[in-house]
């Protein structure tokens, strides 16, 4: 690994802080027209004559001419609640006592410091980015969690495809995971990976095996959750996609680009993001495959973590709790919390919620897709709410398949042969779904695994996935005593959302 | 690992691309006097009510601002302009091209500045990024 020196270190938090610092000033000074003088919400004014200036309050305008009471204490108010008004000469201000009255003819100039809407649009994507990014490195440097990550071998190099089995953070909800992989090619008639612990988890592979689809060239193909292999022929684009806050986000969600999009953050009580979707359904259609393109945020890996170190001196006890409960009590407190992603369909009888995405860990996009019934949806429109908590879900693409899935060929590859970063044949442990784990306790763990490259059917295209399952414990060294206020309250569908947003709306009011 | 390379090349872009963008609007607001109007500047734009003149060649004598109003046809960079505001606007006297105002109706004077400390921390630091980018695509 390159390592950067102190210099570099140094200078990247310096430039991390000045983007930040650029990105809170959503205030600019704006000159104010004198026909609004009267209608202005504002209470504080600011009278600046050339040599003198007074603060005034209690303003009235009569016949052109504005009068009010000198302020006895100053004080200091916002920013956004002042005008600034210059008078020009002089001896335009009048001084009766403690009231000031100045003629409107006599101002040469008022200003307001305004919000700048564009600005202050691009500062909350900005400081989301700049803590995103920040919090990656906090990440990145702490080893904080994530889940294993897999990378393939192309003959030439050695390229990451994405992390398997993630949110799988107890026994009860060990998972299948099925990723693509999009780099791989065959060495010496083998497909070579290999599972790495690069973070702060004990990590247990149950089963790898690869399935192999060899298929028409005009054709993607992409396994769900379940395992069920789709075809994806004739995608459609949204026709409406917007947030929330009716921000259209077609131009972030139609293709794979790098327009992306993540939650608009604003300091209201929102704790869902929920993305619309529109899609143009074809005549007859009762299926449709919703294809999205998707990672989640650092922010949630790391926040997940600040939830678990308020457990203090008593973590290894609630991670002994979680391994005790039952795979439904853990699947729906995540849903819950909006950490997978939930599918809401409009249907005849109103919103239907039908399934929702695994999380995909945040390394790489995961391309996923998902079988939707659409039996119970009348009209010629499919609509569609994706659902998950505020900045947990980082989002590039979206659209929709009404195609029939095609009959393609299916191989299941077992392993060949497997050896951890000592040497040690590790391939009994991987070949079945069974008690038995490939476990990977310690940071640069490595497992080596190889499969026999089966022969591919002339004129097809072949995609290849790596199904694997496991669960992952994150190893938290945090002590103290625990806040169990706090996180008995986790237990309320929405807290942990309500925990990280507030988390981030302080991180943010502490910086304007 | 190699993971942990990519997110920070990625940090590195992005970090890069902000700085871009930042770097564009790193103008602000600045209020002199009049005795302190920056030598750079080529034209004054004085605004009197709902009216504004673009004037060059001023000179200050006599508490009287005087300067030869330029065609409308004439433009000049936003850092070489300077805002004068006077009020009213009958203080505001036009002989053929001569525009004169006497500087006690002057109420305020302007002009849009370039943040130098901010611009070169930034600059430096795109520079810097750019050439990290540079070096980390040829290795």
């Amino acid at each position: 690994m390159r390592k950067f020196n102190r210099f570099q270190k140094t200078l990247a938090w310096v430039l991390s802080f000045l983007v930040i610092l650029q990105f809170s000033g959503c205030y600019t000074v704006k000159k104010m027209p004198r026909s609004e003088l009267g209608y202005s919400d504002r209470k504080y004014y600011y009278i600046h004559g050339q040599n003198t200036s007074y603060q005034i309050t209690g303003t009235s305008l009569s016949d052109g001419v504005l009068s009010g009471r000198i302020a006895g204490v100053t004080e200091t108010p916002e920013k956004g609640q002042v005008i600034h008004i210059y008078v020009a000469p002089d001896s335009a201000v009048r001084v009766n006592g403690d009231v000031i009255s100045i003629s409107s003819a006599n101002i040469a100039k008022m200003e307001i410091a305004d919000i700048d809407v564009g600005r202050t649009l691009f500062a909350a994507a900005g400081v989301a980015y700049g803590v995103m990014m920040i919090v990656a490195i906090i990440v990145l440097l702490t080893k904080e969690m994530s889940c294993p990550f897999v990378y393939s071998e192309t003959g030439t190099d050695i390229s990451m495809e994405g992390e398997i089995y993630s949110g799988a953070t107890a026994v009860p909800i060990e998972r299948d995971d099925y990723l693509r992989l999009k780099s791989i090619k065959p060495v010496d008639e083998m497909y070579s990976i290999r599972i790495t612990n690069e973070v702060k988890e004990i990590q247990n592979t149950n089963l790898a095996e690869l399935l192999v689809f060899d298929h028409p060239r005009d054709v993607e193909v992409l396994v769900d959750k379940y395992g069920i292999a789709h075809s994806v022929k004739d995608i459609r684009q949204p026709v409406i996609a917007s947030n929330a806050y009716g921000r259209s986000l077609k131009g972030e969600l139609s293709n794979c680009d790098n327009a992306r999009y993540f939650s608009e953050i604003r300091n209201d009580d929102l704790l869902l993001d929920t993305i619309n979707l529109s899609f143009d359904r074809p005549q007859n259609s009762s299926r449709a495959k919703l294809v999205i393109s998707a990672k989640n945020t650092m922010w949630l890996d790391y926040m997940f973590g600040r939830l678990s170190d308020m457990f203090g001196n008593r973590y290894d006890e609630w991670v002994r709790i979680r391994n005790k409960r039952s795979r439904e009590y853990l699947q729906q407190w995540s849903l819950d919390q909006g950490i997978p992603l939930a599918v809401y369909l409009e249907t005849a009888t109103g919103l239907e919620f039908v399934d929702y995405f695994n999380v995909p860990g945040p390394a790489r996009d995961k391309r996923d897709i998902l079988n939707i019934d659409l039996s119970g949806v009348t009209g010629d429109r499919v609509n569609l709410k994706l659902v998950s908590g505020v900045m947990f879900w980082d989002f590039d693409y979206a659209g929709m398949d009404f195609s029939e899935d095609i009959k393609m060929a299916r191989t299941s590859v077992p392993l060949n042969n497997a050896a951890d970063e000592t040497g040690k044949d590790v391939a009994s442990l991987l070949l079945r779904d069974d008690d038995r784990y490939l476990v990977q306790p310690d940071l640069n763990n490595e497992a080596r695994l190889n499969f026999k490259v089966p022969p591919q059917a002339p004129g097809t295209e072949r995609s290849v996935f790596l199904h694997s399952k496991g669960n992952y414990q994150p190893v938290r060294d945090a002590g103290g005593k625990p806040d169990m206020d706090l996180l008995v309250s986790m237990r309320r569908p929405g807290m942990f959302i309500r925990f990280t947003k507030d988390h981030f709306l302080k991180y943010y009011s502490d910086r304007n | 690992m190699l993971q942990s390379l990519s997110l920070r090349k990625a940090f590195r872009t992005v970090m890069f691309l902000m700085a871009c963008f930042v770097m564009t609007g790193c103008y602000t607001l600045k209020t002199v006097s009049t005795t302190t109007i920056p030598s750079k500047t080529e034209a004054l734009i004085i605004h009197a009510d709902e009216n504004s003149w673009t004037v060059v060649n001023y000179s200050i004598a006599d508490n009287f601002l005087s300067a030869q109003i330029s065609p409308d046809t004439v433009k000049f960079k936003k850092a070489r302009t300077v805002h004068i505001y006077a009020a009213p606007v009958s203080a505001v006297r036009i002989e053929g091209t001569t525009l004169t105002v006497p500087l006690t109706n002057v109420g305020k004077v302007d002009y849009y500045a370039l943040n130098f400390l901010e611009t070169a921390a930034l600059l430096g630091g795109g520079a810097y990024l750019l050439i990290s980018m540079i070096v980390g695509a040829l290795q």
